[in-house]
């Protein structure tokens, strides 16, 4: 973990500086920049008193207090005590959650959501390009999520491995990796693995959804004569060993049941055809996603075992949609299997709480077990349910503190804490904004003195860093909004839109 | 032949709808939005028109009752900028009639690629939007809007009025080198210079051919008639108002710099950065369409809820404004969702009330058709939808609409669909928690 | 008239020297000399205020206050001057000709068209007499090549920037593999940053793989089937297996800090060429890092007009970086990390000694600057005991100056590089167009030689061909204000042509391996990159 971050320039040029307490060691809240970011301190005992408490556990929700020791929820009950030292906030007439979990992410990654040039690209990995520097961290937090899974894009049947991270704004990338757990992989079915939204693909492999089940099965049959090599040398210790192959080494990981698959997926066929490949071949699917069609093969994940994380309400964007429905979380939650919403856009992660509503709206799902699609569910399907998605003791300490019903569209997140650090306040956000300002302009107006001294040149377009940009760059705020379409629109689909258009 | 054109262009069409007999609301709260609520109000409809609304309202002879206690009353909501009924699936080109090729196409008419039939269009108005702009939304000079009522046997049926507007989408600019912009920051520049070029030569080229033509019909030489020139004329002598699709700084300020210019009455539709010349905007007396509260801050060092303030900021600043999504090719399909962003602008600042406004009447006042939309009124046109409470919340349901008088069916593909499969036989032998679409139990 | 005679009459014409002085064979100078009362900072800190630097036959035979002048030397008097030892550029980006293209790859090759390990970059790449010019003329004799190809990118070269060609000046050959995180071009695999990551991965397995496999067969090959031969996998072995350094070049912190992830997962060990912002990632690069070579390329200024819709584009990390990026190699010092400078990545090489003063500017000492371009990339490549430093028995690699090195007013007079003495002329901003065909004349020992020179190519980064004796000869061109200079060679030695251009016509000197001349030209053709049926747009 980061220690208290004061940029070591400091002492050397504050004369230089305009702004010095400023420019360096400021406080996290609404900074753009995480490496400018301070670690928030992790006090010894929180206590959040006479609260709106939804545990999304056992224990329901009630009125009362939630005490937190060292980053792990110690004690969620009624009129507990303050341990000396503890930071007390006042709960009266506020709302508490889990931290919200977002199931599908494409937050933080650099350099490309797809390895879209193979159809099987298991080797690569999300944990490698993890970006702990975007401002999106932030703005999630803001919304109350505090956990996330990266997902490689749906270029390929079998795309890329994923990473959970925490919205640890200011941490590097290895400090916002939860580490230790099962890990997983993404797989894709239906227009996207088939290119079919890409233009002509005369040369593309597979184009047809039979075409990317024998893919599928091909793979595994490879990853089990994979294995089987690598059993017998282990056995006979004779020769050279085999050559590691990290494609298959992942695939085999699923068979031995030690790596989850997450599954792109929309049609009712694929979920079952990738079903059924996972029985002939000994294997689980752990999760299916997007699964608009899930609602009309429930009874059958529920049998295998699978779960789901879908969209609230989209729909129609492309044709395998058409029969997606708002009811579908519903339809699969009734029918018992584990339901998350997700939101595959770092614009909509910012309000996952107001997805879970339309889990209330369409199908009438109780409060607290909507509120379940973005927290326990989706530690669930993420396996990590033992430490995070909701409030009890021993687990995380990762929570928000909405100022109504969180399932409300008025509510709005003022705290969110992650490890029992408090990585979101509203009040001190909002307090931060014109300092900010003041900087900025306080660096313009260098820049115009400089000018004016003869002293600066500038450049002329004003993204012009005077040197030579490397290939990819960070999703900054703005490549995190997708030009293809506005509100809500989904990360990957845009990536594929981006591709028609290059094909044109 | 030159004279349809005319009446075609400028003509507005009105729905004929079949007599109805008069019905009446009773024993709910009755939102007006335009003044009081009244808790066990009445509304009475007759003929597609509110007749009566009020606490002490008596009920005409013959009229049907429905009772609606414990439930709300609200006036339909407009969308003020959509492409409802030109895109069924975003991806499937065949389904696809948002956009025309080439810049300049004013004589593009949105309302005569109305699929009435669209499956998008019972999803939208079950969640009580009720009436929708739908304009085209390629190029520069886009061609002309409808508003349309979401219910109705053909596009002709639904058109409330049409033209509505002159749709511009005002050009970029500003530059960007993010990794999905294919152009170079020159070729940008270029772009913007051509499509500014072809966009100040459009108007000048339209008056010229104004005058030739007035010219003509006065007896002069001889000028034959230009389908998009002649489209334009409305837009010159002021009769139809140019919508300007513009949301960063430079653009709306171009938009207004042209609008004074010229003298055109213009709206802005988007206004992202909208809050930040708001002097502007009222002293011009220009309204905002706030399109899209549901975004991300448009640039990195912006607070994160930027986009949730702009109408909160632009209601402080005393501009005329409202809220809309749906604009985009891929926003139909979710139209349905835009009194969210007009709750999520109220958590961030606007005031209820205002919120509600900013999707009900504010939306009617700005189009031209506050006359007939946007609130509970005496002689307003009946669009009404009953909830089981606020219509900004997502948990509310809606229960029954009227459009244009008519009792309109909240079931859509989706409660069918919903319906069909919730009713599969279980292999697990457990019972159903679900509850029925709002379909189902009226 | 056969080739050759045509060829011997042309060095019979071109040349001052009498003909027969050709058949004599090379020309003899010797090359011995004393830079005399001239203030000399031997390395960082260490200063001699007057004194003689005696150069012998490319090495510094002596230096002190009191040094005799040999009998035989040369004196350059360099009253008021200053003589540093030559910079050395630890990171010098050397663009390849040939693109990735997976149709070029050879038998032995790897498969992917990122994986270049193979490459040895002393014996393919381009030796252009302008980059090291450009280099010179800021002080820099001395550079560490690296391929432009690749995610893993083959073994550098380090080379003096002196006269000649690379044989004269190569110092090492392999000097090590270098590597970046570089995505396929054209839309092969890898395509993403990620992808490139599991190449690397993938690979540096395979060639550890091709280690134990080619050790154990190489041990005894008795009963071994021979392992496939891979040039690739065969170049990666040593940094496979952690025993040779893997030169890491980064474009921005969290590059630095992936790198660092690799290395530690695979056991391999790491150098870094920093992206200039490792002040953002301080306390986590000291620990990845004990040495870095540091760019300098400080951005500009963000364009700022005052108006607040066109300045909202200007962001504050934009602005901060602007701020803080001639703060990090003070970062990257206070954090006790040993830093080298480089040139790498700065779009105009002149600019260098001017980043660093601004780098000294915003707080780095003086001293530690001059160390991070002299003795720190000496002991980087190992060697320490041959230059970076102005002491008896290292390489006679020289700056003489008018000034302290990184005073943004001094000059750079002269650079010497294995001894031999190059004069440095203020590269200036080009002035007009100097593209299209020139016919030149040379006047040599009374008689006129003509001679036509086509310059092309854009503003900045010219093309030249000279067309002598019914033969086109490719050239290098320069253009400096109004002046281009061509570089070709011809009969063995290289010929200089310099213009100085005012409208169509020019005149000027050139030089040869015979002898100097002076040339007028008149332009007859102007360039034309009009495309076909765009003719009539042109004005």
């Amino acid at each position: 973990m980061k220690r208290q971050k004061l940029f070591s320039l400091a002492t050397v040029v504050a004369t230089a500086c305009l702004v010095p307490s400023l420019v360096f060691g400021a406080t996290a809240a609404g900074d753009p920049e995480a490496w400018h970011a301070n670690t928030p301190d992790q006090p010894g005992a929180v206590l959040v008193q006479n609260a709106t408490i939804w545990t999304s556990g056992p224990q329901g929700k009630f009125v009362g207090d939630l005490l937190i020791r060292n980053g792990k929820v110690a004690q969620v009950g009624t009129d507990l005590s303050a341990p000396s030292g503890a930071v007390v906030i006042d709960g009266t007439g506020k709302h508490v959650t889990p931290g919200l979990i977002d199931a599908h992410s494409h937050t933080a990654i650099v350099g490309g959501v797809n390895e879209g040039t193979n159809n099987v690209t298991s080797e690569v990995r999300i944990e490698d390009v993890v970006n702990s520097e975007t401002v999106n961290i932030y703005r999630q937090l803001a919304g109350g999520l505090t956990a996330g899974n990266l997902l490689h894009g749906s270029a390929n049947a079998i795309g890329g491995q994923n990473c959970l991270i925490k919205m640890r704004y200011g941490e590097d990338p290895e400090d916002l990796k939860v580490e230790g757990r099962m890990q997983g992989i993404k797989f894709a079915l239906g227009e996207n693995p088939k290119r079919a939204n890409w233009g002509e693909q005369d040369d593309h492999y597979p184009i047809t959804r039979s075409g990317v089940e024998q893919l599928i099965r091909e793979r595994f049959t490879a990853a089990k004569d994979y294995k089987e090599r690598w059993d017998r040398w282990n056995s006979s210790k004779k020769g050279t060993a085999p050559k590691r192959d990290f494609q298959l080494e992942a695939l085999v990981e699923i068979l031995d049941g030690k790596r989850q698959i997450h599954c792109h997926s929309y049609r009712a066929d694929e979920i079952l055809m990738l079903m059924r490949i996972a029985d002939d071949m000994g294997f689980k699917v752990d999760t299916f996603q997007h699964v608009l069609e899930g609602y009309k093969v429930a009874d059958e994940m529920r049998e295998h075992g699978a779960m789901g994380s879908t969209f609230s309400d989209w729909w129609a964007y492309k044709f395998e949609v058409y029969d997606a429905i708002p009811y579908n979380g519903s339809i699969m939650w009734d029918r018992g299997v584990v339901t998350t919403f997700n939101s595959d856009s770092s614009e909509l992660a910012r309000r996952m709480n107001l997805e879970a509503a339309k889990a209330v709206k369409y199908g009438g799902i109780p409060e607290e077990e909507a509120l379940k699609f973005v927290t326990l569910n989706a530690a669930k399907q993420m396996r990590v349910d033992d430490i995070m998605g909701s409030l009890e003791a021993g687990k995380d300490a990762d929570f928000v503190i909405w100022n109504g019903h969180p399932l409300s569209t008025y509510s709005i997140c003022e705290q969110t804490w992650v490890d029992g650090r408090k990585y979101f306040d509203r009040e001190e956000d909002l307090a931060a904004r014109e300092a900010l300002l003041k900087e900025r302009e306080a660096l313009i107006a260098k820049i115009k003195d400089k000018k004016e001294e003869g002293k600066e040149p500038t450049v002329a377009g004003a993204d012009d860093p005077g040197y030579q940009m490397p290939e990819y760059y960070y999703d900054s705020a703005e490549t995190s909004v997708c030009k293809c379409a506005a509100v809500s629109h989904k990360e990957e689909e845009c990536t594929h839109i981006e591709h028609q258009k290059e094909e044109k | 032949m030159r004279k349809i054109l005319l009446l075609t262009l400028l003509a507005t069409a009105v729905a004929v709808t079949p007599a109805l007999a008069a019905t009446a609301l009773v024993g709910g709260t009755v939102h007006t939005v335009s003044g009081q609520s009244y808790p066990n109000g009445t509304v009475v409809i007759d003929n597609g028109k509110i007749i009566a609304v009020g606490a002490n309202v008596s009920v005409p002879a013959g009229a049907e009752r429905i009772d609606i206690s414990g439930q709300h009353v609200y006036p339909g909501m407009v969308a003020a900028n959509s492409v409802l009924g030109l895109i069924e699936i975003g991806s499937v080109k065949g389904t696809n009639d948002a956009g025309e090729n080439g810049n300049l196409n004013p004589n593009a008419r949105a309302m005569v690629a109305i699929n009435h039939d669209s499956e998008l269009i019972p999803v939208t108005r079950a969640n009580g939007v009720l009436t929708a702009v739908t304009a085209t939304n390629g190029g520069v000079l886009s061609g002309s809007s409808v508003a349309w009522n979401l219910h109705g046997w053909n596009w002709e049926e639904m058109a409330i009025q049409e033209p509505l507007a002159m749709h511009l989408r005002w050009p970029s600019m500003t530059t960007s080198t993010a990794w999905w912009v294919q152009k170079s920051e020159e070729e940008q520049k270029k772009d913007r210079e051509k499509k500014l070029k072809e966009l100040t030569e459009a108007f000048d080229n339209a008056e010229a051919y104004h005058k030739a033509r007035l010219s003509t019909k006065k007896g002069g030489a001889f000028h034959p008639v230009d389908v998009r020139w002649e489209a334009m004329v409305p837009v010159l002598e002021k009769k139809l108002p140019l919508f300007v699709h513009a949301d960063e700084f430079q653009q709306i300020e171009a938009a207004l710099d042209f609008a004074k210019e010229r003298e055109f009455k213009i709206v802005i539709i988007g206004g992202r950065d909208a809050p930040r010349l708001a002097d502007r905007l009222v002293k011009q007396n220009v309204p905002v369409v706030v399109d899209n509260v549901h975004q991300m801050p448009r640039r990195s060092w912006e607070p994160y809820d930027a986009a949730y303030t702009v109408a909160a900021r632009l209601h402080e600043a005393g501009v005329k404004f409202c809220i809309s999504t749906g604009g985009s090719t891929f926003g139909a399909s979710n139209l349905r969702n835009l009194p969210y962003h007009a709750a999520m602008a109220a958590s961030y600042g606007l005031p209820k009330e205002e919120a509600l406004k900013a999707v009900t009447m504010y939306p009617a006042e700005i189009i031209g058709l506050g006359n007939r939309l946007g609130s509970i009124e005496e002689g307003k046109d009946a669009n009404l939808f009953v909830t089981d409470g606020d219509p900004l919340e997502i948990m509310t349901t809606v229960h029954h609409i009227w459009i244009a008088g008519e009792k309109v069916d909240v079931a859509s593909r989706h409660t069918a669909l919903y319906e069909r499969y919730r009713e599969r036989p279980r292999r697990d032998g457990k019972e159903s928690a679900l509850t029925p679409s709002p379909a189902e139990s009226k | 008239m056969s080739r050759l005679l045509h060829r011997a009459l042309l060095c019979a014409l071109f040349s001052l020297i009498p003909t027969s002085l050709l058949a004599q064979g090379p020309v003899y100078t010797p090359n011995v000399h004393a830079l005399t009362n001239v203030r000399i900072v031997t390395s960082p800190g260490r200063t001699i205020e007057q004194g003689t630097v005696v150069v012998r036959d490319g090495l510094i035979e002596a230096v002190g206050a009191n040094v005799a002048i040999p009998d035989d030397a040369q004196v350059w008097e360099l009253d008021s001057l200053t003589v540093y030892a030559g910079l050395i550029d630890p990171a010098m980006e050397v663009k390849l000709p040939k693109a990735d293209d997976e149709d070029d790859l050879a038998n032995l090759d790897h498969h992917l068209s990122v994986v270049k390990s193979q490459t040895l970059l002393a014996t393919g790449m381009p030796f252009k007499a302008s980059d090291r010019e450009a280099r010179r003329a800021v002080g820099i004799t001395t550079a560490r090549m690296l391929s432009n190809q690749g995610a893993f990118r083959g073994e550098a070269a380090i080379a003096n920037l002196g006269k000649g060609d690379l044989s004269y000046n190569l110092i090492e050959g392999e000097a090590g593999q270098v590597a970046a995180f570089s995505t396929a071009k054209g839309g092969g695999y890898p395509g993403s940053l990620m992808g490139v990551v599991a190449v690397m991965r993938q690979t540096l397995h395979d060639a550890q793989w091709y280690n134990q496999a080619m050790t154990s067969f190489e041990a005894n090959p008795r009963g071994l089937k021979r392992p496939e031969q891979n040039a690739a996998l065969e170049a990666l072995r040593s940094v496979a297996s952690g025993q040779e350094e893997l030169l890491f070049i980064t474009d921005d912190v969290l590059d630095l800090l992936r790198a660092h992830e690799l290395a530690a997962e695979l056991g391999l060990s790491l150098s870094y060429i920093g992206s200039g912002e490792e002040y953002k990632r301080i306390d986590e690069v000291k620990t990845m890092a004990s040495q870095l070579v540091l760019p300098v390329h400080f951005p500009k200024a963000p364009g700022v007009s005052g108006e607040e819709g066109k300045d909202l584009s200007v962001s504050l990390e934009k602005l901060r970086h602007w701020d803080n990026a001639p703060k990090n190699p003070t970062a990257v010092y206070d954090a006790g990390i040993e830093f080298a400078f480089t040139a790498h990545g700065l779009k105009d090489i002149g600019k260098f000694r001017e980043k660093v003063s601004e780098a000294i500017q915003a707080g780095l000492p003086h001293d530690a600057a001059l160390a991070s371009c002299t003795t720190v990339p000496a002991k980087m490549l190992g060697l320490s005991e041959q230059m970076g430093r102005v002491e008896t028995g290292m390489v006679a690699n020289l700056v003489v100056t008018d000034g302290a090195i990184f005073d943004p007013d001094t000059k750079v007079r002269a650079v010497w590089v294995d001894g031999n003495r190059f004069e440095v002329q203020k590269i200036e901003k080009p002035e007009g167009d100097p593209r299209g065909t020139w016919d030149y004349v040379a006047l040599a020992g009374g008689a006129e030689y003509p001679g036509t020179v086509i310059l092309g190519g854009e503003l900045g980064a010219l093309t030249a061909t000279v067309v002598a004796m019914d033969e086109e000869i490719p050239a290098e061109a320069t253009q400096s204000g109004s002046t281009v200079s061509v570089v070709f060679s011809m009969m063995g030695g290289q010929f200089t042509l310099d213009l100085n251009i005012n409208g169509d016509n020019a005149d000027g000197s050139g030089s040869s391996p015979f002898g100097d001349f002076s040339l007028t030209a008149t332009r007859v053709k102007k360039h034309s990159d009009s495309k076909p049926g765009n003719g009539g747009l042109d004005r």
